[in-house]
């Protein structure tokens, strides 16, 4: 009878085991058909991509987005990299050329960003929300979409009006699925185009009246200053004076010489239109700052020193020249040293090594007017560098006009724009060489300082300028060099038949 | 201890005495040793029977003219007349053809090995207890004919990878399944004790796997653990070893601090040259600012100079202080290893106990691994028709784990590398190069180098580590639990519930005193994955037979399995103080974090074996699985096999051979169809991953939707001859094996700009197939002598049989059909240029004419060509069991034959002028106007291509021989041994890692299976004095 008993208690028990379905469900991650049912989780889509874009990193040296506008000013005339982990590489020109981690990067986290604002664009008419809600996430997609084809427009071709019609990388309008083809590569003029007409759409649908809760997120005032950059590089001066006009007059604060000795690490910044804030829970992208900041002792790399003949560009009164100056690496005894770098205190990390990234300020969109305007022939454009140049503390420039106002407009981007991202751009868009000059290492400089007794102290120190003269293959700097640009990494070429078809 | 053996002692005395004519006593021996545990019986009265005592004596009631039937496994049985004698001494010879009347492990129950048609190998405890390595996997290189075990860490604890005949998955996991006691086993593999296995049966054939179903698509290894015997008094056996570990192969070597600074010199001086400065200025520049750029003159602040314009060390300098970091990050290693063991067994049960310590130091500071073990496995007839059994086994283990395998700066094996001699290890005085004495301990003061130029400053891991904390603790619990009924007679139900947990904390700390955490103020991580393994199953079996030829064995069942894995943690920054590990010593809160994942499978399956006259023998197996991985209606998969093997050597006409000397011929083969569902577990929807941004929720497209996509399947062939001659004194087998993989789980590569990089899709097939050969044989055989030699050798070729694209790349390997996956193609190093000293790579035009480059970017994936494969052409190993009286020495190697390494680890040693960073070497052959034939490239700061790109040049050979291990014991005479009352004592001396012969210099052989390196923990030479004793 027992023996009955336990085969009886063996099937039961068998049933109530494997009687459970088969089906499980991921917990770091959605359905794809619960991810647009409302705009609030349409939303999340926009949120989600801008958090990729900028906190992603395929390396120390390339933490996020940040890391595109970081190998700009390497690759400049102005910063003179260290021989530290990072950015020497871009600052030689092998980075970018030879294909490298900045290089790759790059690619994927535009074409990715892209195809998250594709989808939220497509799905949006279709989500659950209010009219106004669904235009302003829309609205937002279109804009970081532009923004993206800007990047590439801007980076992966030389100057628009050096060939309209040279390739320049692919444009997605649709989201991808498992049977998508490779597009080809569309023409620097349709890409911009593709960026301008983003950006303009976005500008309709985003309402005027949204109020973002955080600085990251684009309202009117971001599409207008993207769409003052974006027609700037594409050499549209009337629309990039008609956009920076119309954002001049949402905001022209030009932030004090408090404000901009702070440490350029804070987005509640007024002169701030547009910056990735960090937390300290959130902070990949603080990275950036360990190359950036030159003078804190948390940094790890304190690479992107100045150029020593950048400061002669600075007028005596001038704030922002009283914030470059020898000093020997942070944190290190001055008698054990060697050199003696030019340094240049405007980025400086905040406490627990985070800092907030800036993507746009004002002062940025005056210049953009002046220099649209400049290129107008419109006498207005040396008030506005002006301005400017009087909220810095420099000397205001009279009688300049046509080509030399220009070059002080660019000039005046080199001084103020300095480590945002901003310096190689300009050198393709306006087809200019890189300039780098040596810096004589006599007579040596003699360095004071105060020591740990609250003595002061001196010591002479080799200065260093720029180390690296020429391109990889040892030929002289020049206009529109393959080696200022992004490449198509090898994978796309490998993998899209159509790329250059 | 001393009272407590005797106490055991005195309870192992028991003796089985029963009231006849005649007392008949003696003593058993195996011609030396004496022989615990065997039968004595009696041919008239076979109701009676004896075992022989731990000092193998026996004594037994008999009439005087019956017959002493003398029987033990693996000897020969003896017969022997009493004719009136009461003293009887035997002495038992080895039967090698009963070695081979080994009975293996198969799914769901055991099998002769001599008539089983699947392929199988097998290692017995003998092989296993002579490693000493805290990993059982480690212990298996070398042994089985076709399984390759890479340790690719020395981290005492870590895994070593296994492979069974080659990888038949691409994407899909291409581990093997790991059966702990007939269950498979989710735990932790460090986690058991190497002396509480019994044995351990490879399965690498459909006709053994098949019954596992999807998770056997790689193979099995089937691990047994020691069980007690039935009717057995009790055995205590008691092991410990006690030894030093270090490193088993030096680092690569590195220039000395005066070649150093002369070859950077040189590097910045080109790079001035190149920038189109004169030599003069180039000269003078390079000089001024050579010790800036390395932040440190390890001359002495008087010599700031210390190369002159020439590019020669001053005359008279000598460096100040000459540090290596290698042997500052090493320790004096321990190892040991204690055990003991209880078995023993009843008329109704039998019992195994055991319980055991484990410390394993590493040779890096800061690394080890502890363990402490129990187990008890227990079986009992309570009725007749009713066998219950428990296997129940505990292990707690703390394992010191600093980082060891990335590219990160507190990397221990890669900062030892990193940091040349001229840094200094201790702060100095800079003039006159004296340590300098921290006033308050009177002690030296680590130098956490601020002024290094790579990014290796402000750390100093000698300082820092003993004040961090890189800690992963585990419990492992596992339970296996059974009960059998055998209604009728032969006919047995099976049901058994299985449990694995596996609990896993890392606890991190990084101190806010000193080191990386001195300016930060330090952090701590904590995070707990835990898993559960849950097994159920109810196996129904019947064996019947007809007219004693026909014999069948069917078998059907059931199973079910769940697995669960969870994990969650967080981290804090700011630390209150030193030695203050826990998060609430942190005022930051960094991260939380925490998920699970589930996964089931429903399984039936059946199987049924037949066997004619014990000549011929058939199965067939078919298992159904239903794996929760795929989409609803692709959820399903059936596998099946078919296996048949011949006992050629019981037919008639091979008695002839037999008297010739052929003791053995037998011919199998098995086909079978097995699944493969490893592929993530959420393989079918579209997905978005949650990707939070400052406080708001954010979501981000990760994966496709693949409705399509379901199980990879492995077919399995398997031909085997096994043969022995001489009674099988020497015996081996020949195997070819094909594993033909189809529908495989492919991550087909999208174009990237479509925002993907890849997709999953069943796709493509490949095959591996090869030979494999087992020899083994006792040589000498005599009184005094024993030399037991056994080798195998595994051959085999992988081979793409079709793929989706016409190529596709796998970082160094390109996939083409009729290729393999482990085909290197890289670009081909065209040697440096001898008029400049650039390196120099070559490319392929349009029209395929072969050019030279010396930009490495020119380079595309076209011009990457085959330029060997990582797999070893033949891989094996060798044991050799020499005894002579007391005496036995055993040695294991283990060898690769063929085969290429991508030599990654040294690259960073070989750049062409990164200032501060070591230079290995071979860089003293670099390109000079002097020196033009070379293959190392002119030095400069800024080289126009990196030379150490992925290229022909820094492929090597992976060829080696290893001596795994080599094991010396005495076993102490009987005579001596009886005035202490043991019963049986050895004393052993035990080396692991000895020494490996192999080409490259600092190279570690023992690679992944790709045959690409990279940041190993090196592995571990070690020896020890041991002890084993059985009471």
């Amino acid at each position: 009878m027992k023996k009955v008993y336990i085969l009886f208690l063996v099937l039961w028990s068998s049933t109530l085991l494997t009687s459970c379905d088969l089906e499980t469900n991921p917990t770091t991650s959605v359905e794809a058909s619960q991810v647009f049912a409302t705009t609030s989780d349409a939303d999340k889509v926009l949120i989600g991509s801008w958090s990729y874009l900028m906190e992603t990193f395929n390396s120390y040296a390339n933490p996020g987005f940040g890391a595109m506008l970081r190998a700009n000013d390497a690759m400049g005339s102005d910063v003179v990299l260290n021989t530290r982990y990072g950015f020497s590489s871009h600052y030689a020109f092998t980075a970018l050329y030879g294909k490298g981690g900045t290089n790759s990067l790059s690619w994927v986290l535009a074409y990715k960003t892209i195809n998250n604002a594709n989808a939220v664009i497509s799905n949006i008419g279709l989500a659950k929300g209010t009219e106004s809600e669904k235009n302003r996430i829309a609205g937002q997609a279109y804009a970081l979409r532009g923004f993206m084809y800007l990047h590439l427009a801007s980076s992966y071709s030389f100057a628009i009006d050096k060939d309209p019609n040279a390739l320049c990388a692919p444009i997605y309008t649709e989201p991808s699925t498992a049977n998508t083809l490779g597009k080809p590569a569309a023409t620097v003029s349709q890409v911009y185009n593709q960026a301008i007409d983003d950006l303009e759409i976005a500008l309709k649908l985003i309402p005027e009246n949204y109020q973002r809760n955080s600085k990251y997120k684009i309202d009117t005032s971001v599409t207008l200053g993207l769409l003052s950059r974006a027609s700037l590089y594409a050499r549209d001066w009337q629309r990039a004076k008609k956009y920076s006009d119309q954002l001049l007059i949402l905001n022209n604060y030009l932030m004090s010489e408090v404000e901009y000795k702070s440490g350029f690490n804070d987005v509640s910044n007024g002169e701030w239109i547009w910056g990735h804030p960090q937390t300290n829970n959130q902070n990949n992208a603080s990275y950036q700052f360990h190359f950036l900041d030159t003078t804190s002792e948390q940094s790890y790399y304190y690479s992107f020193n100045v150029d020593p003949y950048f400061r002669d560009l600075f007028n005596d009164g001038d704030y922002r020249k009283k914030m470059i100056y020898w000093a020997t690496d942070p944190g290190k005894d001055p008698q054990k040293e060697s050199f003696v770098w030019m340094r240049f205190s405007k980025f400086k990390f905040k406490a627990g090594d985070i800092a907030d990234i800036v993507l746009m300020r004002t002062s940025e969109i005056y210049l953009i007017n002046a220099e649209a305007k400049a290129q107008l022939q419109d006498p207005n454009a040396l008030v506005v560098l002006n301005e400017l140049k009087s909220a810095r503390g420099a000397q205001e420039v009279q009688g300049l006009s046509g080509q030399i106002l220009i070059n002080a407009i660019w000039e005046e981007r080199r001084k103020e724009l300095f480590g945002e991202g901003f310096a190689l751009i300009d050198i393709i868009r306006n087809q200019q060489a890189v300039v780098r000059k040596d810096f004589p290492q006599y007579p040596k400089i003699n360095y004071s300082y105060t020591d740990n007794q609250g003595q002061l102290q001196s010591v002479s120190l080799t200065p260093q300028g720029h180390r690296v003269f020429v391109f990889p293959d040892q030929s002289p700097f020049k206009a529109n060099s393959p080696y200022y640009l992004y490449r198509i990494p090898n994978s796309e070429e490998l993998t899209n038949d159509n790329l250059y078809n | 201890m001393n009272q407590f053996y005797l106490l055991l002692w005195g309870l192992l005395f028991f003796n089985v005495a029963t009231a006849q004519s005649i007392l008949v006593e003696g003593k058993v021996t195996d011609g030396e040793l004496s022989l615990p545990g065997v039968t004595v019986s009696l041919t008239k009265n076979p109701n009676i029977a004896t075992l022989t005592d731990l000092d193998g004596h026996y004594s037994i009631q008999a009439d005087a003219d019956d017959t002493l039937i003398f029987s033990y496994i693996s000897y020969e049985t003896l017969y022997v007349p009493i004719q009136g004698k009461t003293l009887i001494n035997v002495e038992l010879k080895v039967n090698f053809e009963s070695l081979e009347e080994l009975i293996i492990s198969v799914p769901y129950g055991t099998a002769k090995k001599s008539t089983y048609t699947g392929s199988v190998g097998l290692v017995t405890a003998k092989t296993i207890e002579k490693a000493q390595v805290s990993n059982v996997t480690k212990a298996l290189q070398g042994t089985v004919a076709g399984l390759q075990s890479f340790s690719s860490s020395g981290q005492p604890g870590s895994d070593a990878t296994i492979r069974i005949r080659g990888i038949g998955s691409v994407n899909a996991s291409s581990n093997p399944l790991f059966v702990v006691d007939g269950v498979p086993y989710d735990g932790s593999l460090s986690s058991i004790a190497a002396s509480d296995i019994e044995s351990i049966t490879v399965l690498k054939d459909a006709t053994s796997a098949t019954l596992y179903g999807s998770r056997a698509a790689n193979g099995v290894i089937m691990i047994t653990t020691k069980q007690g015997k039935m009717d057995s008094p009790t055995t205590i056996e008691l092991t410990t070893k006690y030894g030093f570990s270090s490193r088993a192969r030096s680092d690569y070597k590195q220039l000395n601090t005066n070649d150093y600074f002369e070859l950077y010199w040189e590097a910045l001086r080109n790079n001035r040259i190149d920038n189109n400065f004169t030599p003069q200025q180039a000269a003078a520049y390079a000089s001024e600012n050579l010790v800036g750029m390395i932040g440190i003159n390890p001359y002495g602040l008087n010599n700031p100079q210390p190369i002159d314009q020439n590019g020669k060390l001053v005359t008279g300098l000598k460096p100040l202080w000459d540090d290596n970091w290698t042997d500052a990050l090493s320790q004096n290693a321990h190892f040991k290893d204690v055990n003991l063991r209880i078995s023993g067994g009843g008329p109704r049960s039998r019992y195994y106990i055991s319980a055991g310590f484990l410390d394993d130091q590493g040779a890096v500071i800061e690394s080890g691994f502890k363990r402490y073990t129990l187990r008890s496995n227990i079986t009992s007839d309570v009725k007749d028709w009713l066998q219950v059994g428990l296997n129940v086994s505990g292990t707690h283990s703390i394992q010191n784990y600093p980082k060891q395998d990335d590219a990160a700066i507190s990397n221990v094996i890669g900062f030892a590398r990193a940091l040349p001699s001229f840094y200094p290890v201790y702060e100095r005085d800079l003039t006159s190069g004296a340590y300098l004495i921290d006033p308050l301990t009177g002690g030296r003061i680590f130098d956490y180098g601020s002024y290094r130029a790579t990014s290796y400053a402000k750390y100093n891991l000698l300082g820092s580590l003993p004040k961090d904390l890189n800690e992963i603790k585990r419990d492992v619990g596992s339970v296996r639990t059974y009960f059998q009924i055998e209604p009728i007679a032969d006919l047995k139900l099976k049901t058994s519930l299985n449990l694995d947990y596996d609990s896993r904390f890392n606890h991190d700390y990084i101190n806010p005193t000193v080191g990386e955490g001195a300016l930060s103020g330090g952090g701590v991580s904590k995070s707990n994955v835990r898993t559960i393994g849950m097994t159920f199953n109810n196996v129904l079996t019947y064996a019947f037979q007809f007219d004693d030829l026909h014999r069948f064995n069917a078998m059907a069942g059931h199973e079910y399995y769940q697995y669960n894995t969870s994990q969650f943690g967080g981290s804090k920054d700011k630390m209150i103080t030193d030695g203050m590990y826990e998060p609430d010593a942190g005022s930051i809160l960094k991260d939380f974090y925490g998920n699970s994942d589930e996964y089931k499978l429903l399984s039936f399956f059946g199987n049924l074996e037949y066997s004619y006259n014990q000549k011929y023998f058939a199965s067939a197996s078919i298992r159904a699985d239903g794996s929760s991985r795929f989409e609803p209606s692709k959820k399903w998969g059936t596998f099946w096999s078919f296996g048949a093997s011949w006992r050629a050597i019981e037919e008639d006409f091979l008695q002839e051979a037999k008297d010739w000397g052929l003791s053995n011929l037998s011919l199998r083969a098995s086909y079978g169809a097995q699944g493969n569902d490893n592929i993530g577990y959420y393989a079918y929807q579209a997905l978005y991953a949650i990707q939070n941004n400052l406080g708001e929720s954010g979501l981000i497209a990760s994966r496709l939707a693949t409705p399509n996509l379901t199980w990879e399947t492995n077919l399995n062939l398997n031909i085997g001859l096994d043969f022995g001659f001489l009674n099988n004194r020497i015996n081996g087998s020949v195997e070819f094996f094909e594993r033909r993989s189809k529908d495989l789980l492919f991550e087909k590569a999208l174009v990237p700009s479509t925002g993907f990089s890849s997709t999953s899709q069943n796709i493509g097939a490949i095959k591996n197939y090869g030979w494999e050969l087992s020899l083994d044989g006792f040589l000498i055989s005599n009184e005094d002598w024993k030399w037991h030699l056994g080798i195998n050798a595994t051959t085999y070729k992988n081979k793409i049989v079709s793929l989706p694209n016409d190529e596709m790349w796998s970082g160094s390997k390109k996939w083409v059909k009729g290729g393999s996956l482990y085909d290197f193609y890289l670009i081909e190093w065209a040697g440096v240029n001898h008029l400049n000293g650039n390196a120099q790579w070559y490319i392929y035009d349009d029209l395929g004419n072969r050019q030279i480059t010396e930009d490495y970017s020119a380079t595309k994936d076209k011009d990457r060509v085959k330029s060997g494969s990582s797999l070893p052409d033949i891989s094996g190993g060798f044991q050799s069991e020499l005894s002579y009286k007391g005496f036995e020495l055993a040695l294991q190697f283990a060898y690769n034959l063929g085969g290429k390494i991508y030599n990654s680890d040294k690259l960073s040693l070989q750049h062409l002028g990164k200032a501060g960073q070591t230079w290995s070497e071979d860089m003293l052959n670099r390109w000079t106007p002097e020196n033009i034939q070379t293959d190392v490239p002119r030095l400069t700061t800024e080289p126009k291509s990196s030379w150490t790109n992925q290229s022909t040049r820094f492929l090597v050979d992976r060829s080696y021989l290893k001596l795994k291990t080599m094991t010396l014991t005495y076993n102490l005479p009987q005579n001596w041994l009886k005035s202490v009352h043991l019963n049986q004592a050895s004393i052993f001396v035990q080396g692991e890692n000895l020494f490996t012969i192999t080409k490259e210099q600092g190279l570690d052989p023992e690679q992944t299976f790709d045959g690409t390196t990279y940041y190993r923990y090196p592995s571990m030479k070690t020896i020890s004095l041991g002890l084993n004793l059985k009471l």
